[in-house]
């Protein structure tokens, strides 16, 4: 039986305000709140994409901003630890979310303001899906044409794969378990981190495991 | 025989033109149209001189057109453009009266005949009126609308809100308004005079010109001379961060001739300065690209200490040359500067001359946060980008209310 074939894809996104900022920490939590999916989406997750040449300082939006604008780097820690791939669907993140900043609240009672100039605008995306030249029918072409494509592919199908599933899985994990039938190497590339990994360092990764397996 | 998309493809690589052909063929059917306010001379003139050809040879049908008026007129749209940017700036009824006529003779006589019609500015913003059944308008602000004169901005956004969507160069100059309000960073084009490559020759002949010696590392600043750009601050760094290390500073600028406010500044500038052979002031004519091309990419360190920035282009073109840039955390500048990773944003002058001390004694570090600026900028802040965003936005209006989508 033919190998279904796994076809490369990139992902383009243009920038949108949703015109909802925040300039202290209660504010923050009143639009974290209500914001629509998409923009926490955005802001969970663009950091990664955006310093796709180094691993960002911290892995989200929010982070970034408890750390730099709002001068409060234990919120950033814990902004920072939050599991994005493992909570499911983005409203039960939201909920965890929520609950960690309504913790710090009351942990450290205050509601700390930024300088003007530094509120936090929340942005979302549309996100436009490009079909490349690129595709692959089995696991030895696989690895050959992720050592050419764009690393905005590498970028589309490990992380963003990872936000369509919901879960750990990414595109290369999902065609690995279900069409090449490699369940052992989808767990290794399911367990890859990749905040902690550039995109080039990810290709890397990935191709260390496809080779084993080869 | 002039650019063309086949000279970008070496600097952004396939895949970026890749990308822009997909996208091209996905809204080629759709005749599109670009006014704005002048044809030469400032920011967007220059992105659409060198923009229209390379959507034309995507194979797009692609206008610029250029709103004409009086004298008069366009007082009124500088009293409105420094309105909108804070300036306490009185905009009087007849002043609107001239504006609106301006702009109804505008949409008479300019070619209205697209698809997709993008206005650039506030200047030809109110043609929105002439609009035809069918067609999506765009408005798209270059300018800093963060804390604008409210007055004439709610006037304004009684025509902005007439159009599909409007666009913004960074998510705070956006307005909460009621059609989408997409982000789009400005751009730089890498094969424009002061961007393209030039040869060390070229570089030193042109500081030669200039009367700049070459015998210790420069540190340079470049920008026009304003209080903002805190030209000061940066002689003072300069001062404080000699004293460890030898170096040389130029503080190159415009805007000194046509602005009384610049030539205040310039001259004060020339007075903290006075005496001091390390320290080289310029005031450079307009059509100074190669000159400033070659200063950056002569220099060792960039100094960007602005106190308020818009986006900060120069800090760009900076990246782009591969130096590691000191700037002030301010405005776009931080969306540029990353901390150790493609330069350093200081909050004083005494910051600004630690990183000029640091970064002067680690010329392998220098290498690295330059490589990681020129990245940096080869993947957001190039010219392709600016028209994959605008082939972007089109789509986007095309698919509302979908937050992914395939073509």
């Amino acid at each position: 039986m033919e190998t279904p074939r796994f076809r490369f894809f990139t992902a383009l996104h243009l920038v949108q305000s949703t015109g909802r900022r925040a300039a202290g920490l209660r504010e923050f939590l009143a639009v974290v709140r209500e914001v629509e999916p998409e923009s926490l989406c955005y802001h969970l997750h663009q950091a990664y994409r955006k310093y796709a040449l180094a691993v960002p300082e911290f892995p989200t939006d929010f982070a970034s901003w408890a750390a730099h604008d709002l001068k409060d780097p234990a919120l950033a820690e814990k902004l920072a630890m939050l599991d994005l791939f493992g909570e499911g669907d983005l409203e039960t993140l939201r909920g965890t979310l929520v609950r960690l900043l309504e913790g710090h609240v009351q942990e450290t009672g205050e509601d700390r303001r930024v300088w003007p100039g530094d509120e936090f605008h929340f942005n979302r995306a549309v996100t436009v899906v490009v079909p490349t030249r690129f595709q692959a029918d089995s696991l030895d072409e696989l690895r050959k044409v992720l050592r050419t494509v764009d690393s905005g592919c590498v970028y589309y199908h490990l992380y963003e794969g990872r936000i369509r599933s919901g879960g750990r899985d990414d595109d290369f994990a999902v065609w690995l378990r279900q069409a090449a039938r490699r369940p052992d190497l989808a767990d290794q590339v399911a367990r890859l981190d990749p905040f902690q990994l550039s995109h080039e360092a990810a290709r890397s990764a990935l191709l260390t495991i496809l080779d084993q397996g080869v | 025989m002039g650019v063309g998309l086949r000279d970008y493809g070496p600097i952004v690589g396939s895949a970026v033109l890749e990308e822009l052909a997909i996208l091209s063929e996905r809204v080629r059917a759709r005749r599109h149209l670009h006014v704005n306010s002048t044809r030469v001379g400032g920011g967007v003139a220059e992105i659409l001189q060198r923009a229209i050809p390379l959507l034309q040879e995507l194979g797009l049908e692609a206008r610029w057109e250029v709103i004409e008026g009086s004298p008069e007129f366009f007082e009124v749209t500088k009293s409105f453009h420094n309105a909108l940017q804070g300036q306490p700036v009185p905009i009087s009824r007849e002043m609107l009266d001239t504006y609106v006529i301006c702009n109804y003779e505008n949409s008479l006589r300019v070619n209205l005949d697209a698809d997709v019609v993008y206005i650039h500015d506030p200047q030809p913003a109110a043609m929105v009126r002439g609009r035809r059944e069918g067609q999506k308008w765009v408005w798209r602000c270059h300018i800093d609308l963060s804390h604008p004169q409210m007055e004439p901005w709610e006037y304004l956004r009684g025509y902005v809100e007439r159009y599909d969507a409007s666009i913004f160069s960074m998510t705070k100059f956006a307005q909460n308004l009621r059609i989408p309000e997409f982000i789009m960073p400005p751009s730089i084009d890498p094969l424009s005079d002061k961007n393209r490559d030039l040869d060390p020759q070229e570089v030193d002949a042109i500081l030669d010109q200039l009367n700049i010696p070459r015998d210790k590392p420069l540190v340079t600043q470049i920008s026009r001379f304003d209080p903002f750009k805190d030209p000061i601050g940066v002689i003072r760094a300069f001062r404080l961060a000699r004293q460890h290390v030898d170096c040389r500073l130029v503080l190159a600028g415009g805007g000194a001739t046509d602005d009384p406010e610049g030539a205040r500044v310039l001259a004060r500038v020339l007075e903290e300065a006075a005496g001091e052979r390390d320290i080289h002031i310029l005031d450079l004519p307009p059509q100074s690209d190669l000159a400033i091309n070659a200063l950056q990419r002569a220099s060792t360190v960039i100094l960007q200490k602005s106190l308020r920035e818009g986006f900060g282009l120069t800090v760009t073109e900076a990246m782009w040359k591969g130096k590691p840039v000191i700037g002030g955390a301010a405005g776009g500048i931080t969306l540029q500067v990353q901390e150790g990773f493609t330069g350093y944003l200081v909050h004083s002058v005494e910051g600004a001359a630690y990183r000029i001390r640091y970064l002067l004694s680690r010329p392998e570090l220098r290498e690295r946060l330059g490589q990681n600026a020129r990245e940096f900028v080869r993947r957001n802040f190039l010219i392709t980008r600016n028209i994959r965003d605008y082939l972007l936005v089109i789509l986007a209006l095309e698919h509302p209310g979908h937050a992914q989508f395939e073509i």
